[in-house]
């Protein structure tokens, strides 16, 4: 991997023939992390998996709490404010929790892969052995949804050298891994190009409240200020704002409510494009990225 | 398949009331939010060292003295001053004690002894991790100890375990269900009791939420206190809506007297208490209110 040839320098003039649809200027999407975490996971040699010894019951429970409760609460307020988005779904979700998978199939939502479990990283794997992850994750996702899976964003943020050609050699076509912009940005691989779409890792509510320690009073206070400077920028050039969740935290009454101001800003204005990761994609390989750059 | 393919202690089930996948338990408690509120009051050895840091535990050189005396403020004011204010607003909560800080809490006995309130067995002291026995039988020595030196100062049986920090070990369960213990607050996944199987014997688990607790959000997190007590107070009305439409609801709020009772901090939560004690619909229990509803 030529790190230093995967993002194209910033340029003004290449984002600014982008329109997104209806004249919109930001565009805004979901994206709730749907987990699976194994109590007693393989061991990995980059990192452990749960930071107390087995059974990490504390952590663990946690996690279920998600699938349990903590799901349940996100779709209904989905539902209230009229938003489907993009699920990041561990494959094994289809497996294991069918039922919460598909709550959101039946709602339109678009799936794409996170890998096979939360607890099963991609850390040491050899490029064989990630892309055989990624392939099989990516067809159980689809046995599931009778949908081809499009997007990825690795389990537990997890890498290797090879992760970007691994996933495109699996045909995918976007990711979620680069944080780089806020604006979707192409990414050159040696034969191929993947789009970047903007996950907003300031806005992830894992890392803004559990490693950042913000309340909750504190996150719609940096969501509200994401947004409302996203919104002023996107007059001059298109942008996207992705709000990245965890049922396990975001879905306890504390933290909830939260989540209810956040989507009822966003609905307060017209100019924003409530979308799916998908349809971002579509747009900007159609309407932005060069044939030159695009080696699809 | 199995929702949990490398443990077979629960089943799984949403608390989705129009599409359960397992009967929940009853859990016939009067109004819509059962607040409870589970006073965590521990013991510090100077010179104990845990098999890993917990959240706060002693972090400077031996000896910590500022800490550790810091600490012994849940056994002094800070206790005093939430016995009060529990006696001011009437209301039940469930006192989790690690057994090594009985000896000190013999200005207590009234609070401890109080009916109103559930008595659960904390442990030994804050550092006597379950992971760290050598063995099973280690272990169920050490959790026998607890409860029979809790009987012993109290002069009642103690049926309900937390785990120091929540912490297990592979036998932790199974040596609880076969030490007597009947209800356990280690799990950290639902808002309602559901039963735990165990090769001992079965056991209530009861909801527990590290998450909202003062120890997490306050010492770990550093949140500010008023934006603490304001995200709480949100999530219990989120909570009454909830289950004005469903069910009761269980909002588990653990908190630390070296934490909260801390005068800086004791104003505040008092008020805020008094709010919820007001609150149509909300009524604060313990872990026995629980377990008898």
């Amino acid at each position: 991997m030529d790190w230093q040839k995967l993002l194209a320098p910033w340029s003004e003039d290449e984002a600014r023939p982008l329109r997104w649809p209806e004249a919109k200027t930001l565009a805004f999407w979901l994206a709730p992390n749907i987990e699976y975490y194994e109590m007693a996971p393989h061991a990995n040699s980059v990192r452990a998996p749960w930071p107390r010894p087995f059974p990490d019951m504390q952590n663990w429970s946690w996690r279920d709490y998600g699938n349990r409760v903590g799901v349940w609460r996100c779709l209904e307020l989905f539902d209230k404010h009229g938003l489907k988005g993009s699920v990041s779904l561990n494959a094994a979700m289809c497996t294991h929790l069918p039922e919460v998978v598909q709550a959101f199939v039946d709602r339109g939502w678009e799936l794409f892969c996170h890998g096979q479990y939360n607890t099963r990283y991609l850390f040491g794997l050899t490029p064989d052995e990630e892309r055989a992850h990624i392939a099989s994750a990516c067809r159980e996702i689809e046995t599931f949804s009778a949908k081809r899976v499009r997007g990825f964003l690795s389990p537990a943020l997890t890498y290797n050298e090879s992760t970007l050609e691994s996933a495109a050699a699996c045909g995918i076509d976007y990711v979620f891994d680069v944080c780089a912009a806020d604006t979707v940005v192409p990414l050159k691989l040696q034969n191929s190009t993947l789009l970047a779409i903007p996950y907003s890792m300031e806005l992830n509510d894992f890392f803004a409240v559990v490693a950042g320690g913000l309340s909750a009073r504190a996150y719609v206070d940096r969501f509200k200020a994401q947004f409302d400077q996203l919104l002023e920028e996107s007059v001059l050039q298109p942008k996207v704002i992705g709000l990245p969740l965890h049922p396990y935290l975001i879905g306890m009454p504390q933290y909830v409510w939260a989540l209810d101001q956040m989507l009822a800003h966003v609905r307060k204005h017209d100019e924003v494009w409530c979308t799916r990761a998908q349809e971002i994609a579509d747009h900007v390989w159609q309407h932005a990225v060069p044939p030159d750059r695009a080696g699809r | 398949m199995n929702a949990y393919p490398d443990h077979n202690l629960f089943a799984f089930r949403t608390l989705r009331p129009d599409r359960p996948s397992t009967a929940s338990i009853p859990c016939a408690m009067p109004g819509q939010v059962a607040v409870h509120l589970a006073v965590c009051i521990q013991d510090f050895p100077l010179t104990a060292k845990p098999q890993f840091a917990v959240p706060g535990m002693l972090d400077r050189p031996f000896p910590d003295l500022s800490n550790w005396t810091q600490r012994k403020t849940a056994l002094r004011e800070g206790l005093a001053r939430l016995e009060d204010l529990f006696d001011e607003l009437a209301i039940p909560v469930s006192l989790v004690v690690e057994s090594e800080a009985l000896d000190e809490l013999r200005p207590f006995e009234r609070l401890l002894r109080n009916d109103q309130h559930s008595v659960v067995a904390g442990g030994a002291h804050a550092a006597a991790l379950q992971s760290a026995f050598a063995d099973r039988e280690a272990e169920a020595r050490a959790v026998a100890g607890v409860l029979e030196r809790l009987h012993d100062a109290l002069g009642f049986p103690v049926d309900a375990w937390r785990s120091p920090s929540g912490v297990h070990s592979p036998h932790t369960l199974e040596v609880l269900a076969a030490s007597g213990v009947r209800t356990v607050l280690d799990l950290n996944n639902d808002e309602l009791p559901f039963v735990l199987e165990t090769a001992s014997g079965s056991l209530l688990a009861l909801p527990w939420q590290h998450f909202s607790s003062d120890l997490h959000c306050l010492h770990v997190c550093k949140q500010r206190l008023e934006d603490y007590l304001h995200d709480l107070t949100q999530g219990v009305r989120w909570l009454k809506a909830e289950a004005a439409q469903t069910e009761t609801r269980i909002m588990t709020l653990p908190i630390h007297p070296w934490i909260m009772a801390a005068p800086h901090r004791f104003r505040a939560f008092g008020a805020m208490l008094r709010e919820w004690s007001s609150m149509p619909g909300l009524n604060f229990v313990n872990a026995g209110r629980i377990v008898a509803g």
